[in-house]
């Protein structure tokens, strides 16, 4: 029995150890599909982060990104004296690998090593190397040079010759001065004037010079250089191949021209000549989405295209040759417009937009800090291989001026707002009239407002290539929901000017999409804008968009956001009240000049004023508009008759088009996304093909999947009172002060049930067609991708009049524009239900009721928690409804206003509302707003090893830690501190480790090159305060060693003099030197003394404050 | 001696003489067999060896040939492991991806990377392709060594060395080989300085500057880009060999 316990304890300890190995092993083995990080594959290729388990050794899987493997972070590997940059430790294996960039050691820094008539760009250590394996004895010439241009002008050409050396035999063409055999300056190895190098005097042959020269060069039987040599002509388009000169210049066959340089290149060609292509106009807000740059080149007699990338993060600009001489060159530069997560567009100073160091983009505008600013060009699509189908641009839209955005809507979309003035008085009969910033509804204003969203990437209404408007992306919407703008009946657009024109009218303008613009060729005709001698001139007149008038259309009320745009400067002296005062002052004179019929006189005038200005407070009114204007990603195209356009040329409208230049730009994703949202990108292994979609049919309609049980009816779950190809109605009645989710689902036909997407737009009012926005009055409207189910809601908030149908229609359209042909309709009804009570809100305020010190106005919104307010009326004491001063008509949020806010310290307003059935507050709701004080940045301390006075202008480190205490302000000096590499207040480049309190540190700056620095400590409270403090400095850095000046003995003392404050210390062997060193005693660190002792042999070394220290020396007394 | 003994010697040696000549006479044709048959197989061996050494050039240029094709449409590997498809072609990556970064991790492309594969290569391919045992067949004496490559990458050519010791012996005769060089013209050094120069860059700053490189070389290089969304495709060539181009990926997001 006990045997058999054993057996079995035997046999589960088998099976548990079994099982274990195996799972590890199994555990350990790739899945196949999952990555893992192969630390050396089948290839020797370290790092490679793959799913394919063929490829790597079991031993080097490793379960992590390689970010995470410790010898997957990339350094600088020096390997046989040449310096690669951006290495992993493994791949390094038998080099030097150091940690960093290769530029952060001095002794990597590539220098011209010349080594006879030879020469090679490399690290000094590569040049000993070089000389090691070319056996050369001679000393090499090092010289600073980086390119090979620039170093072979270091090869000496005088007092060069054949030198002969008796031993060895061997003749060789070097300079004099390091010949150590007979030298014959001038005169070639295989010269028959000297004896000894009869193996030179075979076959001479020609060949070419190295890289960076352009001559050929003759060579004796040796291979030694005879010191003839002929320089092959580059400007007249020769360029040495196998010891000759050849024409590689390209004649008009051989390579292709835009139309924008025709009359600039004309005939042949020269070699390495290149030129920009670019399928649209270029530059600021002015390449159109699918557009890549190119560089055409003439290269050896043929044309060569080079691709730029397809986000345009690298873009193409033109050299203009300096006389007619010279080559026409193109190359690339950055497209630089994000650094640390910001993006330039959301500078507000030409010194944040402007700065090299952070990006590549231009300010345009008519001061330092009035204007915008751009990328040079807008960026591209965001290409990736996972997106095939999807136009996505590599930049939200909702940046810079566009930088406000609404919660539930989509973040790539951003907009602005501006407030109109209206003003009916007695002056104008009592119709509207625009008294200020009218501009914003005039054509002119979207359309510059257009051309900055268009800069930001491929954002707002543009072109795309296949010459088709796209404006769903940029949109204007004016007109408040109870607006009494609507009520003007007027339209008068024969008058004048904006300010003559009814309300009507200009609601109108304002509301249409951006018209397709009439001058087109424009758009497609590049401007040479991006050409080196433009490119310091962002005034420029030149291009379809000139920047100056866009700053003009933009003009200064741009600059500052929506809300806070204060209306009282543009607000002229009313009629009403000019005339109110003028009858005034008419009775007050009329009184005051004639007794009696004068008084009278007086006293009918200031009651006919006073009837007038009661008049006008009844009739009259004042309202203001907000415009508001959303920038989104530009949406291609509804269409898929162009897709062939990316792979072959075309015709347009009686025009050629030719995208792919003649066959040399290839189908790419970006320009086929772009023709069209019914086209498709194909990637095989031969080729790139834009294909389109399949075709579809005008898609069917249904009310969105299950909407009846998202719904709360009276009486419980809602049903379907009708329903049919032409809409549905949903009953009984929807229940008030809840949520209502409407929506509807799209199918490939009526008949043909089967889910299709499509984009949708839903409107309160009737519309023709998808695209005819004048009718309108948008609920809700898909932007970007096609979808199945397009669903909206209405918040409680929001008023719905009960008991009468409300009715919304719908119009979809698929990615090739098949359309619904009848309008669907969603029908409900609302419940009534009188709320017996006032109306309750929320108050909501952006930085908790409290506003920075320079600020006199803000604004608080207050949400309604069920029933919406109709009217919100206010003061600064409490009062009842009526008598209150200020009133404001609320949409689902109802906005309030305070100004004067002039005084530090606490401001009481009192808020009663009114909802649509009357109910009135009883009371008040007091809201206090604080105006905080200053911030203040009391000190800043600046910590190196010498100094922490950040008032050293002159550091010696290039390194500091910064901390900084902050006071006032609105929690008693809490705040928010970082700091920008400028005197520019933002982005913050860099922060505190420890902030968000009243003392920050832990900013650690590191790495600060030589030279003059400028950093802004910067730091914002929760009100909004802001505080900086400039630290300018230079940095000064030691990289010398210390000198060692003197050294005698005086009675028993060893004294050493340095030219500098070091520590030095000595030892007798030099192993005591580095394990148990003995210091020298100094007063100033620069004499040190030690006793003389009985050792004769002193190893010594010093080392200055910067760690610079000289070579270990020796020093030996004579102790006779 | 008597004059008797005098004479017998002389007969004795005139018989022997004769009997000699005669015997010369008879077995000439024998004696010259196989003197003649002896320089024969000399000779015979001789041209197989050579027949071999001129197989074993004609397959070292044909598959050197064939192993530079194949490396330069593939990145620097005969058999790429983390790659692009790029029109057909597997794109060895050369410079990595680093999330979130412009700059790759540079992976490096140096001569020994070449040489090992080009050895390999050739390893693998110049039994078969010499054909050594169809010789084998004709010469029942012809034995082989262990075969050793060595190449060594240089600017402007390929050093090849064969280390394949080849013996055939008949009728106690041998002809041997041992070492061989050859010396196969390509441009691959030159460019893969250009190679490491530019993948230095993309590591470095995330970009490489063609015109610069184009124009400080008068045009002898040429280095193009294209775009295989979202990665890059570099392309290099050098002005002596232009039909030769180099490509190799550079990885992107």
């Amino acid at each position: 029995m006990s045997k058999l316990i054993k057996s079995k304890a035997i046999f589960e300890i088998f099976l548990v150890i079994t099982i274990t190995i195996y799972s590890g092993v199994a555990l350990a083995q790739p899945s196949g599909e999952n990555p893992f990080t192969c630390l050396e594959d089948n290839n020797g290729i370290n790092c490679v982060e793959t799913t394919d388990t063929s490829i790597c050794p079991p031993e080097n899987v490793r379960f992590v990104s390689k970010e995470m493997v410790p010898e997957c972070n990339p350094g600088c590997c020096v390997l046989n004296g040449e310096v690669m940059d951006g290495v992993a430790k493994s791949s390094c294996e038998g080099g030097d690998f150091r940690p960093g960039s290769c530029s952060r050691y001095q002794d990597l820094a590539p220098v011209c090593c010349v080594l006879g008539d030879q020469w090679k760009i490399t690290t000094e250590e590569g040049c000993y190397n070089l000389r090691s394996e070319l056996e050369y004895d001679i000393e090499p010439l090092i010289e600073p040079a980086t390119n090979p241009f620039d170093c072979s002008v270091h090869v000496k050409k005088d007092n060069a010759g054949c030198c002969v050396r008796e031993f060895g035999g061997a003749c060789t063409w070097e300079q004099g001065e390091t010949c150590d055999g007979e030298f014959y300056p001038n005169t070639a190895c295989n010269s028959e004037l000297i004896n000894g190098c009869e193996k030179n005097k075979g076959e001479v042959t020609a060949s070419c010079g190295q890289a960076g020269t352009n001559t050929i060069i003759w060579q004796d039987s040796q291979g030694e250089f005879t010191g003839a040599e002929q320089e092959c002509d580059y400007l007249g388009g020769k360029v040495c191949k196998d010891g000759e000169c050849v024409d590689a210049s390209c004649d008009s066959s051989d390579v292709i021209v835009p139309a924008y340089l025709k009359d600039r290149i004309s005939g042949q060609v020269k070699n390495t000549e290149s030129w920009c292509w670019y399928n649209s106009r270029e530059g600021p807000a002015a390449d159109l989405p699918g557009a890549v740059h190119y560089i055409h080149r003439c290269l050896n007699g043929e044309r060569v295209v080079e691709e730029l990338p397809q986000d345009r993060s690298e873009i193409c600009i033109n050299i203009d040759p300096q006389g007619n001489d010279g080559l026409r060159q193109a190359t690339k530069i950055e497209n630089k417009f994000s650094s640390g997560g910001e993006v330039c567009m959301d500078c507000k100073s030409k010194n944040c937009c402007e700065n090299p160091t952070q990006w590549s983009c231009v300010w345009v505008g008519d001061s330092e800090t009035k204007g915008i600013c751009l990328p040079l060009s807008p960026p591209g699509m965001k290409v990736t291989d996972q997106h095939s189908l999807d136009f996505l641009p590599e930049v939200q839209c909702g940046v810079g001026v566009f930088s406000e955005s609404h919660p539930t809507e989509n973040s790539n979309y951003g907009f602005v707002s501006h407030k109109a003035l209206w003003i009916s008085e007695l002056g104008n009969g009592y119709d509207w009239e625009c008294q200020g910033n009218c501009n914003l509804y005039l054509g002119s204003f979207a359309e510059g407002m257009n051309s900055v969203c268009m800069s930001y990437g491929d954002c707002g209404a543009s072109f795309g290539l296949s010459r088709e408007w796209s404006n769903d992306a940029f949109t204007r919407t004016c007109g408040e929901d109870y607006n009494d703008l609507f009520e003007d009946a007027e339209e008068d657009d024969d008058k004048h000017g904006p300010s003559d024109w009814s309300s009507k009218t200009l609601l109108r303008l304002c509301k249409s999409k951006l018209p397709t613009p009439s001058d087109i060729e424009s758009f497609f005709t590049p401007a040479d804008v991006l050409t080196i001698k433009e490119l310091a001139a962002p005034d420029s007149t030149k291009g379809a968009v000139s920047l100056r008038k866009m700053i003009q259309e933009y003009g200064d009320r741009g600059y500052t956001q929506g809300e806070t745009v204060s209306l009282a400067i543009f607000v002229p002296v009313a009629v009403t009240m000019a005339l109110v005062g003028g009858l005034i002052y008419a009775g007050i004179i009329a009184a005051a000049s004639v007794p009696v019929w004068g008084w009278i006189a007086g006293a009918v005038l200031i009651i006919a004023a006073g009837v007038l200005y009661a008049i006008d407070s009844i009739a009259g009114g004042e309202e203001k508009e907000s415009i508001k204007m959303t920038c989104g990603p530009w949406q291609p195209p509804r269409s898929s008759d162009f897709c062939y356009l990316c792979n072959e040329p075309g015709e347009i409208n009686g025009q050629t088009v030719d995208l792919t230049a003649e066959g040399s730009h290839p189908c790419t994703q970006y320009l086929c996304l772009s023709l069209g949202s019914g086209c498709k990108f194909v990637k095989t292994d031969e080729e790139n093909t834009c294909i389109e979609k399949e075709e579809t049919t005008p898609p069917g309609i249904g009310p969105l999947e299950g909407i009846e049980e998202i719904n709360s009816c009276v009486g419980g779950i809602c049903k379907f009172e009708s329903k049919s190809e032409r809409g549905f109605k949903l009953g009984p009645k929807l229940q008030a002060y809840k949520e209502i989710k409407l929506g509807v689902t799209t199918y490939k036909t009526p008949a043909n049930r089967e889910k299709n997407p499509t984009k949708c737009r839903i409107s309160k009012t009737s519309f023709n067609s998808y695209d005819d926005i004048e009718n309108f009055d948008k609920v809700y409207e898909d932007m970007g991708e096609f979808k199945i189910n397009h669903e909206f809601s209405i918040s409680p908030s929001q008023y719905l009049e009960p008991n009468k149908d409300i009715n919304y229609y719908v119009r979809c359209v698929t990615y090739d524009g098949k359309e619904n042909p009848a309008q669907y309709e969603i029908k409900f009804q609302v419940e009534e239900q009188v709320p017996g009570y006032p109306p309750t809100y929320k108050v909501t305020h952006a930085t908790d009721f409290m506003i920075p010190y320079e600020v006199n106005a803000t604004i608080v919104k207050l949400i309604p928690n069920l029933q919406p307010m109709e009217i919100c009326r206010y003061d600064t004491e409490d009062k009842l409804y009526d008598n209150m001063e200020k009133m404001t008509r609320c949409e689902d949020i109802c906005t309030l206003g305070f100004e004067e806010i002039n005084e530090v310290g606490n401001h009481n307003y009192y808020v009663r509302c009114k909802d649509h059935y009357n109910n009135t507050n009883p009371q008040s709701e007091q809201i206090t707003i604080t105006k905080t004080d200053p911030l203040k940045i009391d000190s800043v301390t600046c910590t190196d090893p010498l100094t922490s006075d950040c008032g050293a202008t002159e550091r010696y480190f290039s390194h500091m830690e910064l901390t900084a205490t902050t006071s006032g302000g609105a929690e008693s000096g809490k705040a928010f501190c970082g700091g920008t590499h400028s005197d520019s207040t933002e982005p913050l480049l860099f922060e505190f480790s420890n902030t968000d309190h009243n003392v920050h540190s832990g900013l650690k700056l590191q790495g600060l090159p030589k030279g003059k620095h400028t950093i802004n400590v910067v730091c914002k409270d929760k009100a909004g305060n802001m505080a900086n403090k400039l630290l300018n400095f230079n940095v000064l850095k030691d990289e010398s060693d210390p000198i060692l000046e003197k050294v005698y003995t005086q009675s028993d003392q060893l004294i050493v003099e340095t030219d500098e404050e070091s520590d030095c210390s000595y030892s007798s062997t030099p192993k005591d030197l580095f394990e148990s060193p003995q210091s020298f005693s100094s007063s100033d660190n620069k004499l040190h003394t030690a006793p003389k002792g009985v050792q004769n042999k002193f190893i010594i070394i010093c080392k200055d404050k910067f760690e610079n220290e000289f070579d270990v020396t020796n020093i030996y007394l004579n102790k006779a | 001696m008597s004059k008797k003994g005098q004479v017998t010697v002389f007969v004795i040696l005139g018989i022997v003489v004769i009997i000699v000549l005669a015997l010369l006479f008879i077995g000439k044709d024998t004696l010259y067999d196989i003197g003649s048959k002896q320089i024969n197989v000399e000779k015979k061996l001789e041209t197989e060896l050579n027949s071999i050494e001129n197989q074993i050039e004609e397959c070292i240029t044909k598959d050197t040939g064939e192993f530079l094709q194949k490396i330069a449409k593939q990145g620097g590997y005969v058999e790429p492991t983390k790659y692009i498809s790029y029109y057909g072609d597997k794109v060895s990556y050369l410079c990595q991806n680093i999330p979130d970064k412009k700059e790759c991790l540079n992976s490096m492309l140096l001569p020994e990377d070449i040489e090992n594969q080009l050895n390999v290569y050739l390893e693998e391919r110049l039994v078969s392709c010499v054909g050594i045992e169809g010789f084998k067949s004709r010469n029942q004496e012809l034995t082989t060594g262990q075969l050793r490559i060595v190449s060594k990458v240089h600017k402007e050519n390929i050093e090849i060395k064969i280390n394949w010791p080849i013996e055939i012996s008949k009728d106690g005769l041998k002809v041997t080989k041992k070492e061989s060089n050859y010396l196969i013209r390509s441009q691959l050094g030159n460019i893969l300085e250009i190679v490491n120069r530019i993948l230095n860059h993309e590591a470095q700053v995330g970009m490489f500057g063609t015109t610069v490189e184009i124009i400080s070389t008068y045009g002898r290089h040429i280095v193009t880009i294209k775009q295989s969304n979202p990665h890059k495709i570099y392309q290099v060539s050098v002005i002596e060999e232009p039909n030769y181009v180099f490509q190799f990926g550079v990885e992107s997001e």
